[in-house]
């Protein structure tokens, strides 16, 4: 049984469409989406998250399709991580971490001692303790990622949906958010389906790959299989190059900018 | 936090007890000191007339003022600190949905067609609700969930009511009744009562608790509409709850008070300043402060009787100078 199927999902908007998307992951995996600007990487991960609701096509997480599920419920199992620069008001990381158990929280109650005390042991396990007392805007774009990881991991859910976290960040910050991802989704055996821009993040991480393109889904499968350089070119309708090394595969532009279908 | 928040008690109790102390009627404050002495249980009262007087004073003159200002003050300051939250959005205020026009219009109208006092209130409360509704049913229209339509929604109607209740202005008696009604859109606490407040404490009481119940529902929408999707909670339908409580307890204190504008923009805001944007600490510390302010500016417009000084524009007169020196005691 995979963790999360997905099928035949369509969605539109006035103007762009998601069409037919069939896709399914396991425990463990890290599945990227890559596609140009205005693919519908976003637009998939929010349909995934049930914040738009899919049309058409069904999603089956563990056996059961999510229709059966109360959004707290579905909340509890998949958690969606939006494209965020900053959450606009100074809340503290140690409130950001703790909001994770919302889902497990009757209407009127509060998290208590031991909801705190996990989130602690949290920051803890990946060395972030001393975020616990800093705010939101006084921290780095790399570990207001991490601060939003580390809520998903204090609600527990299964599934992990991550739309563009490398955005904006600087390169050490880039590494520091990639390596969390890898180690969430080995340690704690999380399925993880993250949109990126950039095929080598995407090589270093991911065990499989979705391209999308204009709503459609181009490919979907092993990352090696698919990340290959004419796949790529086609689906950023541009030349890249590929440079092969030891420690796996690397991808370069080619700026001579030649439309590449004709 | 626990420091703030001893310290405001301890402000707010000693305004509070000042303002038993001051007045229209020249009362001593030894008068007074000996009045509290003698009414303690287990004393052998010496009561002579003047004990009589006192007692009326304090009880029905003063004390029903100084509960409307400190319920107006938390109230005010309350909604305002939740709604800026909410909506992200500085400038928010417990009026935000046009509230204060639709109850002055609803005022103004009552005392056109000479209604009693009751009336005037009961129009009041009810015409800020309806303002209320108005603005939700016309952002509902445009099904966009996008929160800020909803305050756009809440300018369009308050300017409608504004338009309506100048017209009432306009062929109102210049003499008899304009005035009644400039006075009510000013705000004061002058003529609150007893009943006033017998009225309209259970629904501030209600609306109040239940907004301390969600302040972590309202921590977690202030992170955003997808973060709050994302943590299971809907959006529309909290914003909705939020705005049902403010607008209740809100209308509940203009019904008495008329305008009292502006606590509910700024105690908020330099309570968030001091402890943050977390409900759990702000709405107490927003409380303390709006109700401590409030009497504060009450007790000024009470010293300086003699000029007819509304508190909605005492509020004004002393809170920006003071707001001023707040944020930039802050940056120093």
């Amino acid at each position: 049984m995979n963790t999360i199927q997905v099928k035949d999902l369509s969605f539109s908007y006035l103007n762009f469409a998601l069409k037919k998307i069939s896709f399914s992951l396991n425990k463990k995996d890290i599945c990227a989406i890559l596609g140009p600007n205005g693919a519908g990487k976003s637009t998939l991960l929010k349909c995934l998250a049930s914040v738009l609701r899919p049309q058409i096509g069904s999603i089956v997480i563990n056996g059961t399709d999510i229709a059966n599920f109360r959004r707290k419920k579905y909340s509890s199992l998949v958690s969606y991580i939006p494209q965020t620069i900053n959450i606009l008001q100074p809340f503290k990381v140690i409130d950001i971490v703790v909001s994770g158990v919302n889902p497990q929280l009757k209407f009127f109650q509060y998290p208590s001692q031991q909801h705190y005390k996990k989130a602690f042991e949290l920051l803890d396990e990946f060395n972030l303790t001393y975020l616990a007392n800093r705010h939101m805007n006084e921290i780095s774009g790399g570990e207001l990622q991490l601060a939003f990881f580390l809520r998903a991991l204090m609600t527990d859910s299964i599934i992990f949906l991550l739309d563009e976290p490398t955005a904006f960040l600087d390169f050490k910050n880039q590494s520091l958010v990639l390596s969390t991802i890898i180690k969430i989704a080995k340690e704690k055996e999380k399925t993880i389906l993250v949109s990126l821009h950039d095929p080598n993040q995407v090589s270093l991480i991911a065990n499989l790959v979705l391209l999308l393109k204009d709503g459609v889904m181009l490919d979907f499968g092993d990352s090696n299989s698919i990340l290959m350089e004419d796949n790529l070119s086609k689906l950023y309708n541009m030349r890249i190059k590929t440079i092969n090394s030891d420690k796996g595969k690397f991808f370069m532009h080619q700026f001579d900018f030649i439309d590449y279908e004709k | 936090m626990r420091k703030i928040l001893i310290i405001s008690t301890l402000i707010f109790l000693i305004i509070f007890i000042f303002s038993f102390y001051i007045g229209q009627q020249k009362i001593g404050i030894k008068s007074i000191n000996s009045f509290i002495w003698d009414s303690l249980p287990g004393r052998q009262s010496n009561q002579n007339e003047d004990f009589d007087l006192i007692k009326t004073i304090l009880f029905q003159i003063r004390l029903p003022r100084i509960l409307g200002a400190t319920l107006a003050g938390l109230v005010l300051a309350i909604s305002g600190a939740i709604l800026q939250g909410i909506f992200n959005n500085p400038l928010a205020s417990p009026y935000l949905l046009g509230i204060s026009n639709g109850a002055g219009f609803a005022a103004a109208l009552a005392i056109l067609l000479d209604l009693s006092k009751l009336y005037i209130q009961l129009f009041s409360f009810f015409g800020g609700i309806l303002a209320a509704l108005l603005s939700v049913f016309l952002a509902s229209i445009f099904i966009s969930k996008e929160k800020n339509i909803i305050i756009l929604a809440g300018v369009l109607v308050g300017n409608l009511f504004a338009a309506f209740t100048m017209y009432l202005k306009m062929v109102a008696d210049p003499v008899s009744k304009l005035p009644a009604v400039v006075y009510w859109m000013m705000g004061s606490f002058a003529n609150t009562t007893m009943k006033d407040i017998i009225y309209s404490l259970p629904i501030i009481t209600v609306s109040i608790f239940f907004c301390f119940l969600l302040s972590w529902k309202f921590n977690i929408l202030s992170y955003g509409d997808s973060h709050a999707l994302s943590l299971g909670e809907s959006p529309v339908l909290l914003r909705l709850i939020a705005l049902l409580l403010t607008t209740m307890a809100t209308s509940a204190v203009i019904s008495y008070s008329g305008i009292i504008g502006w606590i509910g923009v700024v105690i908020p805001q330099i309570a968030r300043l001091r402890v943050g944007p977390d409900y759990r600490k702000l709405l107490p510390i927003s409380l303390l402060w709006g109700a401590s302010f409030t009497l504060f500016i009450d007790d000024v417009c009470r010293i300086f009787r003699g000029y007819e000084l509304p508190a909605g524009i005492a509020s004004a007169i002393i809170g920006i100078p003071f707001v001023f020196f707040m944020i930039f005691k802050r940056d120093v």
